[in-house]
């Protein structure tokens, strides 16, 4: 059969939806948006475009009908959809319960909004500089999450597609619960980029990213810290096998480069967490006897690294 | 949404017809505002408001856009258009929208077909728009899909007909 688009436009016609979309990404806040379609009806309009009018089309000679729908941008459909998405995975997340810090807060603001005169400033006072702590901190994770998802639709990520995907929502809920429990800017970071990755990757294993997450949330920024110096860097594993003696040219090198690392007990202990969990393993097979400069870093280790720094 | 700059009695008797030069945040346009004759309505001051038509000519084509008194944020209306084959905007379409809200230099064009783009050597009356078309046989500034545009970067039109 020879249909109108196959006879005359040659493809297929387009998505209505998707037209307005891309219409009202490329349109300023104030722009006006004419979308011309056939009788059907047609409701629904992306965030930040209104529809500000509808009029009736006869066709003539034929007495077709035609719909002529006016918008009306009024704010900017990026960055509302992305803090409408993180909204949306919010709502389903099981925040911690209030701390006795936050009772004291609540409690403490109680107070000296019955002081007179001074009361309602103190207690906005005290709102504005020690607001509930969570509440803080939470919006400011999800902030930064947001400009990170911007981020990713500028590079041609569709992020409303995320809203269905069952594995980005669990990993989005957990790193959540877990941004709450710490406030260190590393580990917040390498969250953010967990998150952001885990948006980027549809083939990645779960139960690994999940792993991941829970370790960000056991390690300590130095523990970090360590991984990335030990996978930049490559050591004499000469002999074979994880001797004190390397570990202490290690823990040398590191303590030039930052002296925090003064105790060897720590650094010890740090080392450990890392070998316990495969992240580095520095026992190698069928090495020579002389020098032999290698990464001790295992292939776990790679991911892990890769998982928690932005890679787009 | 508007606000009124002149206003101009022209009947001694109901219906009242008005003349009036309203901005339509837009463009500058006369329509002409109606006041229905009802004793029974015209009681208060909100129903006042609320019997209150104005009404915008479709020219150059044929018919009325309207706003309500009591609805001033939405456009109705039903204009009657002589329609062109392959799937075209109808004679008169772009121009009656560059006479009701104003001409717009800077505009998309999506899904343009035959409507002429700026890289047209002899340009029309509608040529100013930026035309973006899937075919490159019918010559659009760009050639690609509407419903991606990812060459096109953000935020950088004032006007988009679909």
């Amino acid at each position: 059969m020879r249909t109108l688009q196959g006879l005359c436009i040659k493809t297929a016609l387009p998505i209505t939806r998707k037209l307005l979309k891309v219409a009202a990404r490329i349109c300023r806040i104030g722009s006006l948006l004419f979308l011309l379609l056939g009788p059907k009806n047609y409701q629904w309009c992306p965030y930040g475009i209104k529809r500000i009018g509808w009029v009736g089309i006869t066709i003539v000679p034929n007495n077709e009908l035609r719909a002529l729908h006016i918008f009306y941008k009024y704010a900017d459909h990026q960055l509302q959809n992305s803090r409408q998405f993180l909204c949306y995975v919010m709502s389903d997340i099981e925040l911690p319960k209030r701390t006795a810090k936050d009772l004291v807060h609540r409690t403490v603001k109680a107070g000296m909004s019955a002081i007179p005169f001074v009361g309602g400033p103190a207690a906005e006072f005290f709102d504005y500089f020690i607001r509930s702590p969570i509440l803080k901190r939470q919006d400011e994770f999800v902030s930064k999450l947001a400009l990170g998802l911007d981020r990713l639709q500028k590079n041609q990520i569709d992020i409303e597609i995320l809203h269905n995907n069952q594995k980005f929502v669990t990993i989005v809920s957990q790193a959540m619960v877990i941004s709450l429990r710490n406030h260190r800017k590393e580990k917040l970071e390498a969250l953010q980029n967990a998150i952001l990755n885990s948006a980027i990757s549809n083939d990645s294993d779960i139960d690994l990213e999940l792993m991941f997450l829970n370790y960000i949330d056991i390690f300590t920024p130095s523990h970090l810290e360590v991984l990335d110096y030990l996978n930049t860097n490559e050591f004499d594993l000469k002999g074979g096998s994880w001797s004190k003696y390397i570990n202490e040219k290690i823990y040398e090198a590191l303590n030039s480069i930052k002296p925090k690392y003064s105790d060897i007990n720590y650094f010890n202990v740090i080392m450990k967490d890392l070998m316990d969990r495969e992240l580095i393993n520095p026992m190698t097979r069928n090495v020579p006897e002389e020098t032999f400069y290698a990464t001790v870093v295992t292939n776990m280790g790679k991911k892990f690294i890769n998982y928690i720094t932005i890679s787009y | 949404m508007f606000n009124v700059i002149s206003c101009k009695k022209e009947a001694k008797y109901p219906p009242y017809r008005y003349q009036m030069s309203i901005d339509l945040s837009f463009q500058r346009t006369t329509i002409i505002e109606y006041l229905v004759p009802s004793s029974a309505i015209m009681s208060t001051e909100n129903n006042l408001r609320r019997s209150k038509y104005f009404i915008i000519p479709a020219y150059p084509a044929k018919g009325i856009l309207y706003i309500t008194g009591d609805n001033p944020e939405f456009i109705s209306g039903h204009v009657r258009l002589r329609g062109k084959d392959h799937g075209r905007y109808p004679y008169n379409y772009l121009e009656m929208i560059d006479n009701i809200f104003g001409k717009e230099e800077n505009t998309i064009e999506v899904c343009s077909h035959s409507v002429r783009g700026r890289n047209w050597s002899h340009r029309t009356k509608t040529s100013s728009c930026y035309t973006v078309d899937i075919n490159p046989e019918t010559r659009p500034d760009l050639v690609d899909d509407g419903q991606e545009l990812r060459l096109v970067s953000n935020n950088i039109f004032n006007r988009s007909a679909l």
